[in-house]
């Protein structure tokens, strides 16, 4: 694997060496390396090009950046010179401009003129660059060079990929899409294949362009030679608005933008967030999009009359709702109330749901967490409590010595994380894996465990175990007093190499590397996905791995850390706003009087203290009659909880049952009431990613058909009980909540900017 | 004058490594080995004044120094045999007929610059040669000059044969890395020179077969006398390659300086049939092409390029009066069309288009515009390139055109060539 | 399908190198002399063996062209028509053998025996005309010669 070079200079050694040089005649300092295009960047100077990519290694190969430097012959590359000091740059001259309409030229002449069918017109950089520094005549009279599909026709038009269409004649061989699925992606489903102008880049046959983030190839494409198969002839780019919204689909949060037209969502693309996604999408939240503007989409509130579910007006509804739940309340009490709120609603929403609940119903019954039946303990925020999250960064991971991920398919779970580790992995960093099964991340991996379902804390035990059996720890770094040393040598005493054999199935060997590899790295990040979240023992996992930084001497260093990667897009969000039985926003324990009183002043009522039931609680109380009413917000537990019939049951025994939802889910199909939410285009709000950013979307368009804004369907119901919800946007709820949560009170709706803000979190000591 | 590398050229079995050291050979490897540290011979062949003869002519004794003597990583000596300059023939006659002498070059030069791996980059086509090497190679790990603890002095070397793909760009020393890699051969952005980053990222010197062939009687005859050879600063003897319409084409080493009139007439028999010199390509076809006024310039770096010129490979094709001069440069123009690797714009798309307008002219369907719209186009490839093959490609057709403008126009004007090679093949 | 002894062969260049993919011209090269081209399933083979992707190995081979794609006559008859050659008649060499053989540049004779290609220069230039055949210089060549050579090649008999 090539490390990335600039001009020899390893970028990756930050050097703190300042340069001052001259671009037009203005002067700049920049750090050590620096190439020239950053510098001029700097200056606000625009230097064209099409082959370079910020997060690929240059190439130098398109010589549009061609400029002028002092002292040197020939014009030089700006992307891949580094600068020096004193040196003097002129990026405006004859020389520079007859190059520039020179290459400018030379890519024309085989270029077909395909600007009125071809998607990339109106952001097509081949245009932009002709229009600014080109010319407007052709001098070209021969043959052009075509590539085509059909021998009838010159027109190529290869489907490459199950989205990408590829049109070999349009393109300028800056090789960004194959440069892409190498140098990030880590695959080789593009390749290049001949040489000089008959060089074509293509797949090869049978083998389509079907990795996990091909759609980026479309995106990064200067022209038109790789289009999108759903975006393709849809809609003209300057036809449509763009709205920056937060991907749906994953914790990862990946910044991106959505392109409508008509309150359609034509396309996705990113919005570059160098903190989280570095402009790149997975293909599932690129083109998963279609959900919004399904047909299928809830329209108005259903109300069930003779065991059908009919359409109602909101009215109607929101009265019913609203005397229902003022009827049990009152036949059996505040506690015979449950609500669900939902890791994909947004923060506003998931704060006013379980605020609704607090203060309008008087019940801490509430949870979101509806699909697994092994919940950890709420997270506590005080020093040396688990905060059960990623308590790293995600900036940090590429800078990681050692990765070690536990119960997790990164590909599946976390595909923009996954890129990071893949990062980290092609820097030099070790990377460990351990699984129920394999996953396409051991090729960058030094070694992958598969241990048996479940079995994660023997392995842990074992390789705990190795090191101080094995004396493989520094004793000097240990974070570990004499006495907690010996309990832990006393817990992981019985589990020797073979009683791990038999119990994960890892052999000694295994165990025994990676114990030498935790051992000696300088520093280790810990990953924890779907097998341990909801893993009978999580809480015992956690504290092993926690266990194993102290061993090894790295616990509160910066960088290192156990992280724990919620799946959703707001499962930290819904965390964090206290849709828990037992914590009020910002993980404020309930039954905290002094904490309580706080919130109480600012919400100016008197909120329950006994921590309700969590939902596996709620299911069970359900069963027994004690639970009366639910009302579910955003969330689907009839699929999602692990034992679907056992939900289903408990839901029916209920009384009353208002499901809010976008969609007729497994759990809508057994309400007396549904209401129509509505999907995360639709609203404005914000979502907290795996890493404890807040990040806001923004609304591209009103709630479709008789649908609303969860939040505004919540505040609805508060008003017609009695209680004045009036917020007239999520901006004011962010605020209320930034003045009551004790992790949000730096932000707010402003400070979040465009890169969002993430809540801090004391080191574990 | 006496030869250097040419003296046992035709010895039959030169090529046997016991012939090689009946006649002088491995003396220069002891003595380099026993005698003299890395850092004296690379001042030696520094005091020599040898300069690269593949055609860039870059002292190699400083190439050799500007390897960084603190770094901890691997060093390797790569040997450029890609041989690819049309025209150029002289490798494959050092290759076949006394490669000992160019292994000896080698040994010496990887141990002046610290390498213990070293590769022979010879192109694919040339399977004799790799053949002969492989052989000669052999003989050397049998008899300890190569392999662990070389002549007892501590130093290792493995060498190796690696044989091109047929690619021309393979030449270009940057090109020639990533092939020897396994990559595609594109050439790689400089700076970094290969001294400081070169194959698999390593510290890395590549010389041409002519080259290190010298290096052996520079060690056991020392700077000063080759130095005393040749000319001032283009030092020693060249191996010009004849070819064309000469009596007597082949390999000629002859001591840097002397004129062109020489090599053809007295060395090269002069123009075959009696028939009149028209136009002489001094260094391979990279080079700008020089007229019968010009035949009494001295044949050495310096020389040639104040006439306008360049030495290049010292591949010498003489032309006389029956060649058309636009067919000469269309076919190297399809040449270097051929050879682009494709990877920046002016060279893969400008040689396209190069070779489309001269054969449009060639054919008899040249327009008026099309000599300014060459020239315009060769200068905005020309300087703008990745590596200098860009530089290379608009050679010919600037020179010819600059120099045989009258040809062109008759091309144009009467559709056809105005000189006809006649019946060569017989 | 590769032979046994030709994937031992090819299997052992993989330690050779510091790195594998530095071993995939020289595979190549053993393919040419024990097959005389290849094909997809060479590749795919030859990746296999290696250790790389069948992507990593078609891109770098598809860049060169000393390697012949299956369908190549058992004999490649590659004339350099560079300057030099140009000059001493390769041109007119080329018609003779397209005569000769009764197939154009490019083509391949009905009984598979002989391919006709025109290369570029084979470094030979001193000898031109020059030809090679498979792995073999022809030099100096006349239509005698020419004549012999083809006799003796379609008899089976290399020189």
């Amino acid at each position: 694997m090539k490390r990335p070079m600039v001009n020899g200079l390893n970028v990756l050694n930050g050097s703190n060496n300042m340069v001052t040089l001259t671009i037009d005649g203005k002067k700049v300092t920049v750090e050590e390396g620096t190439t020239i295009l950053k510098a001029a960047e700097k200056l606000g100077i625009e230097i064209p090009t099409f082959c370079f990519h910020d997060k690929l290694e240059p190439v130098g190969a398109c010589r549009m950046c061609l400029v002028e430097v002092e002292k040197m012959g020939k014009l030089q590359v700006a992307c891949a010179t580094s600068v020096s000091e004193g040196m003097m740059v002129k990026t405006d001259t004859p020389q520079v401009r007859a190059a520039r309409k020179g290459v400018l030229e030379f890519l024309l002449i085989n270029h077909p003129l395909d600007c009125p069918v071809c998607d990339k017109g109106g952001e097509c950089e081949l245009q932009n660059l002709v229009f600014k520094y080109g010319s407007d005549k052709s001098r070209y009279m021969e043959e052009k060079r075509r590539f085509s599909v059909d021998p009838k026709s010159k027109y190529d038009d290869l489907t490459v990929g199950p989205q990408i269409i590829r049109n070999m004649n349009r393109c300028i061989l800056c090789r960004k899409c194959v440069r892409f699925i190498t140098e990030i992606a880590g695959e080789t489903d593009l390749g290049t294949f001949q040489r000089g102008a008959k060089t074509e880049i293509n797949v090869l046959p049978d083998i389509p362009v079907d990795n996990p983030y091909s759609g980026n190839v479309v995106e990064i494409c200067p022209v038109g030679a790789l289009t999108s198969k759903s975006f393709r002839y849809k809609v003209r780019v300057w036809q449509t608005e763009v709205t920056s919204s937060i991907c749906p689909l994953c914790g990862d949060g990946c910044n991106i933008k959505l392109w409508t037209k008509d309150d359609k969502i034509y396309r996705i693309t990113s919005r570059r967030n160098d903190l989280v996604d570095e402009g790149f999408l997975c293909d599932k939240g690129r083109f998963g999009f279609e959900f919004v503007n399904h047909p299928d989409r809830l329209k108005q509130p259903l109300i069930r009359k003779d065991g059908k579910l009919t359409p109602a007006d909101w009215n109607q509804a929101i009265e019913l709702v609203a005397s229902k739940l003022k009827t049990i309340k009152e036949q059996s009490g505040a506690d015979s109330l449950a609500g669900v709120g939902s890791s994909k609603l947004t923060n506003e929403e998931n704060y006013i749901f379980q605020k609704f609940f607090r203060v309008v119903l008087g019940t801490n019954n509430i949870d979101h967490r509806v699909n697994s039946k092994h919940l950890l303990p709420s997270p506590s925020l005080k020093a040396n409590q688990q905060a059960y999250t990623m308590t790293n960064s995600i900036s940090e991971i590429e800078k990681a010595k050692l990765i070690f991920v536990l119960g997790c398919d990164l590909l599946e779970e976390h595909p923009i994380i996954n890129l990071r580790v893949m990062k980290s992995a092609r820097r030099g960093n070790a990377l460990i894996l351990a699984n129920i099964e394999s996953t396409r991340l051991n090729r960058f991996a030094q070694d992958e465990l598969i241990y048996k379902k479940g079995t994660e804390l023997t392995l842990l035990n074992g390789v705990a175990r190795e090191i101080i059996e094995e004396k493989l720890f520094n004793a000097g770094r240990v974070r570990l007093s004499n006495s907690e040393m010996e309990k832990l040598r006393e817990k992981v005493q019985p589990f020797d190499s073979q009683k791990v054999l038999q119990t994960t199935g890892i052999a000694p060997e295994k165990i025994k590397s990676l114990a030498h590899a935790l051992a000696k790295a300088e520093s280790i990040m810990f990953l924890c996905g779907r097998e341990i979240g909801s893993h009978p023992q999580n809480t015992e996992i956690i504290d092993s791995l926690n266990d194993l930084l102290r061993l090894t001497g790295h616990q509160g260093k910066d960088g290192c850390d156990v992280n724990l990667l919620w799946e959703d897009c707001n499962s930290q969000g819904a965390l964090d706003c206290g849709v828990l039985p037992d914590r009020l926003p910002g993980y404020v324990d309930v039954s905290d009087e002094a904490s309580r009183k706080k919130i109480e002043g600012v919400w100016n009522v008197e909120i329950p203290y006994k921590p309700g039931f969590n939902f596996n609680l709620l299911l069970e109380a359900a069963h027994q009659g004690k639970i009366k009413a639910m009302y579910i917000a955003g969330a689907d537990p009839g699929s999602e909880y692990p034992e679907g019939d056992y939900v289903k049951d408990a839901l029916k025994k209920l009384d009353f049952l208002v499901v809010q939802d976008i969609f007729l889910t497994e759990t809508a199909k057994l309400a007396h009431l549904v209401l129509p939410g509505a999907s995360f285009a639709e609203k404005d709000g914000t979502f907290t990613n795996v890493e404890r950013r807040v990040q806001k979307l923004k609304k591209a368009f009103d709630p479709l058909a008789n649908s609303k804004a969860d939040w505004y369907i919540i505040c609805m119901l508060a008003q017609a009980m009695g209680y004045d919800f009036d917020y007239t946007s999520p901006a004011q709820i962010f605020e209320e909540l930034a003045c009551v949560s004790p992790i949000h009170t730096k932000m707010n709706w402003e400070n979040l900017g465009e890169t969002g803000k993430q809540w801090e979190i004391e080191k574990n000591l | 004058m006496e030869k250097i590398l040419f003296k046992y050229i035709d010895v039959p079995d030169q090529y046997k490594i016991d012939t090689y050291i009946r006649n002088g050979g491995y003396r220069a490897l002891p003595k380099a080995l026993k005698e003299h540290t890395p850092d004296e011979l690379i001042e030696m062949v520094k005091k020599s004044g040898l300069r690269g003869r593949g055609g860039a002519g870059f002292p190699a004794g400083l190439k050799w120094s500007f390897v960084p003597k603190d770094s901890p990583k691997p060093r390797f000596l790569l040997c450029n045999a890609d041989e690819g300059e049309p025209g150029t023939f002289k490798d494959r006659a050092l290759i076949e007929n006394d490669p000992h002498q160019l292994l000896e070059g080698i040994i010496i030069a990887s141990y002046a610059i610290g390498a213990h791996r070293a590769f022979i980059y010879i192109r694919g086509e040339f399977a004799f040669g790799a053949k002969r090497l492989e052989g000669a190679i052999q003989e050397c790990y049998q008899k300890g000059y190569l392999g662990k603890n070389i002549l007892g002095s501590g130093f290792d070397l493995d060498l190796d044969v690696h044989r091109g793909g047929g690619a021309y760009i393979c030449g270009e020393e940057t090109s020639l890395m990533e092939s020897v890699e396994g990559e595609r051969a594109n050439p790689r952005l400089k700076p970094p020179f290969p001294a400081s980053v070169g194959l698999y990222r390593n510290p890395t010197v590549i010389n041409n077969v002519e080259t290190l062939s010298n290096v052996p009687h520079i060690v056991l005859n020392g700077g000063e006398w080759y130095a005393n050879i040749g000319m001032p600063k283009s030092t020693g003897t060249k191996i010009f390659s004849l070819s064309g319409h000469v009596d007597k084409p082949g390999n000629y080493e002859l001591p840097m300086g002397v004129t062109l009139r020489e090599l053809i007439f007295e060395h090269g028999g002069g123009i075959k049939d009696n028939r009149k010199l028209k136009a002489v390509i001094p260094g391979g076809v990279s080079t700008p092409v020089l007229t019968a006024e010009l035949l009494d310039v001295k044949m050495d770096f310096e020389s040639l390029y104040e006439a306008g010129s360049l030495l290049g490979s010292g591949a010498t094709i003489v032309m006389d009066e029956t060649t058309c001069m636009v067919k000469v440069a269309y076919r190297i123009s399809k040449f270097f069309e051929h050879e682009s690797c494709g990877k920046c714009v002016p060279c893969r798309e400008g040689t396209r288009w190069i070779r489309q307008i001269m054969e449009r002219i060639e054919n008899g369907k040249g327009r008026e515009q099309d000599l300014d719209l060459l020239r315009d186009i060769c200068a905005n490839i020309a300087g703008n390139t990745v590596c200098p093959m860009g530089d290379a490609a608009v050679i010919p057709i600037t020179s010819t055109i600059e120099k045989f403008r009258d040809e062109y126009e008759y091309h144009i004007k009467h559709k056809k060539c105005m000189v006809d090679l006649g019946e060569r093949f017989v | 399908m590769l032979s046994d002894s030709t994937q031992k062969r090819i299997a052992e260049l993989k330690r050779k190198f510091p790195e594998k993919r530095s071993a995939i011209l020289p595979a190549m090269h053993v393919v040419l002399e024990e097959v005389g081209f290849y094909n997809r399933d060479i590749l795919k083979q030859v990746a296999e063996l290696l250790d790389l992707s069948e992507m990593e190995v078609a891109e770098v081979v598809s860049f060169y062209t000393y390697f012949p794609k299956q369908g190549v006559g058992k004999y490649h008859i590659q004339v350099c028509t560079n300057v030099s050659c140009m000059l001493l008649g390769a041109e007119q060499l080329v018609g003779y053998l397209e005569d000769k053989l009764k197939i154009k540049v490019g083509e391949t004779t009905s009984d598979g025996l002989f391919t006709l290609s025109a290369v570029e220069c084979l470094g030979s230039c001193g000898t031109a005309p020059v030809m090679q055949i498979n792995q073999t210089y022809y030099e100096n060549l006349t239509k005698d010669r020419v004549n012999q050579i083809i006799e003796e090649l379609k008899k089976g008999k290399e020189t």
